[in-house]
């Protein structure tokens, strides 16, 4: 794994949203890689600091807005030395925000048979972008094997634990 | 003719015993064609136990199941994650889990009916009685026509016509999945409330078309006929995903696009050869039959003999690359 591949997928490392593979691949690197491994403690304290904060609300057109906002990096008032540090903190804020607003599952019945009424987004999840393709095998044999609900109801919760978001 | 008269009912109450008898069995496919529509016709709920096998691995999950006819079910979990839920309303599936506290839409299609192509392939017939939780059912044995494909046990309810226990084997007679109620009682009314659908916006997108025309075996091990195909994509490949059944058989057969530089992989997206994480992942070092052909990596997993996989992989027409084909 590169430390872009590692750096990409920390946000959910920290959700627990990896697949085992993903995330003993990610561990590795991690032990190896100092620099990652101070991006991820970096990213983690974040996060642990907006927990402290309570939810903040993340303009869906975040990116967007970011993508027009005009170079500031003739701004006054900040000497070099002093601004770079400033702007990596405020994107890792930006990152860690926009990452636990992206990720938050959206819905959250109270109980069993009761059904959330509001639902901005729906976490997805699917064998085929989870499962690895000898899974996708078994459950091709399962299904044959005990019907097609039977093979659901053996795979449905390894596929939500693995990689459910 | 008094003495005829006489003997007369000695004669047929045998005949027509044996008749009885004999009609109770002398339909096992029948029997397991009205089994396959057992959900269109009852409602009832009962706990179930499943399980799916693979060399050392077995995954094993008992659920209390309750169905509203025709097509409205409730699962849920009781080992090894109580709390969990899985909800099924016509065509659609969600997944309630207890511990992210959140319902998931779950992409499952289910297959059409392989019925017609498994008595092509395979003998159904009558294999006994037996009693389970106190009723009394109908073992069917199907057995496969093509040696080196499995079998599969099948215990059904005559009176309801209700599939109350299966198992499933290899060839060798290993076990591969079996699933059987520990309880089991038709309902004569169930809460509309316990399926009540997750207010979901988001629905789960069917399979991806594939993302370039596959090659196509010109040799399927016998009975096998293509029911499916889909596109893939693991990481940053893309791939298409072939399913072969004779009707109760599967062979899988999967082709991968490799770039120049990422060179022949594993179908596993893995580049240092090593298996994927599956639950169901195989034991030791045996690998699934891969050929590369052209950019394309293929890799045939499957119920009948390896060698059956090999000659289907050698069968691949040699090919100019995918690229830029449809």
């Amino acid at each position: 794994m590169t430390c872009r591949e590692a750096r990409d997928r920390l946000s959910d490392y920290l959700d627990e949203g990896l697949n085992a593979t993903l995330r003993r691949e990610l561990e590795q690197h991690l032990d190896r890689c100092a620099a990652c491994r101070e991006e991820h403690r970096l990213l983690a304290a974040t996060r642990q600091l907006l927990k402290t904060y309570g939810a903040v609300a993340c303009p869906v057109d975040f990116t967007h807005l970011a993508s027009r906002m005009p170079d500031r990096s003739a701004a006054r008032g900040f000497s070099p030395g002093f601004r770079r540090p400033l702007m990596v903190a405020a994107a890792v804020l930006a990152l860690a925000v926009g990452s636990w607003q992206w990720l938050r599952p959206a819905l959250e019945p109270s109980r069993p048979d009761g059904v959330a009424r509001q639902a901005p987004r729906v976490p997805f999840v699917s064998g085929r972008d989870v499962a690895e393709v000898e899974d996708l095998h078994r459950s091709f044999v399962v299904q044959q094997a005990v019907g097609t609900r039977g093979g659901l109801v053996l795979f449905a919760p390894e596929w939500v634990r693995d990689g459910g978001r | 003719m008094t003495e005829w008269r006489r003997l007369l009912p000695g004669v047929l109450a045998p005949a027509l015993l044996l008749l009885a008898a004999g009609a109770g069995r002398a339909d096992p496919i029948g029997l397991l064609r009205a089994a396959e529509d057992a959900d269109r016709r009852l409602s009832y709920t009962g706990i179930q136990t499943l399980q799916a096998v693979r060399g050392r691995e077995c995954t094993r999950r008992r659920v209390r199941v309750s169905h509203l006819r025709p097509d409205r079910t409730r699962i849920d979990y009781l080992t090894p994650a109580g709390g969990d839920v899985l909800l099924e309303c016509g065509q659609r599936r969600w997944f309630y889990s207890q511990r992210r506290g959140s319902w998931w839409p779950i992409e499952w299609r289910s297959p059409r009916s392989y019925f017609p192509l498994m008595l092509q392939n395979y003998h159904v017939r009558h294999d006994g009685e037996d009693t389970l939780i106190g009723r009394r059912v109908i073992r069917l044995a199907i057995t496969p026509r093509h040696p080196g494909n499995p079998s599969k046990k099948v215990w059904i309810d005559p009176g309801i016509k209700m599939v109350l226990r299966e198992e499933f084997r290899d060839s060798r007679g290993r076990l591969i999945a079996a699933s059987a109620f520990e309880q089991f009682e038709l309902a004569r009314r169930l809460s509309a409330d316990m399926f009540e659908q997750p207010a979901a916006s988001a629905e789960a997108p069917g399979p991806a078309p594939p993302p370039f025309t596959p090659l196509l075996p010109r040799y399927v091990p016998p009975g096998y006929q293509v029911v499916r195909r889909e596109g893939l994509r693991r990481g940053r490949r893309e791939g298409v995903y072939l399913r072969y059944t004779d009707g109760l058989g599967t062979i899988s057969l999967f082709q991968f696009r490799t770039s120049p530089s990422s060179g022949p992989s594993d179908p596993s997206g893995r580049r240092d050869g090593k298996r994927g994480h599956g639950r169901f992942r195989s034991s030791g070092d045996h690998r699934p039959p891969s050929r590369q052909i052209g950019d394309l990596r293929c890799t045939a997993m499957g119920d009948v003999a390896e060698d059956e996989l090999r000659k289907m992989l050698d069968s691949l027409p040699t090919m100019r690359t995918t690229e830029n084909r449809p």
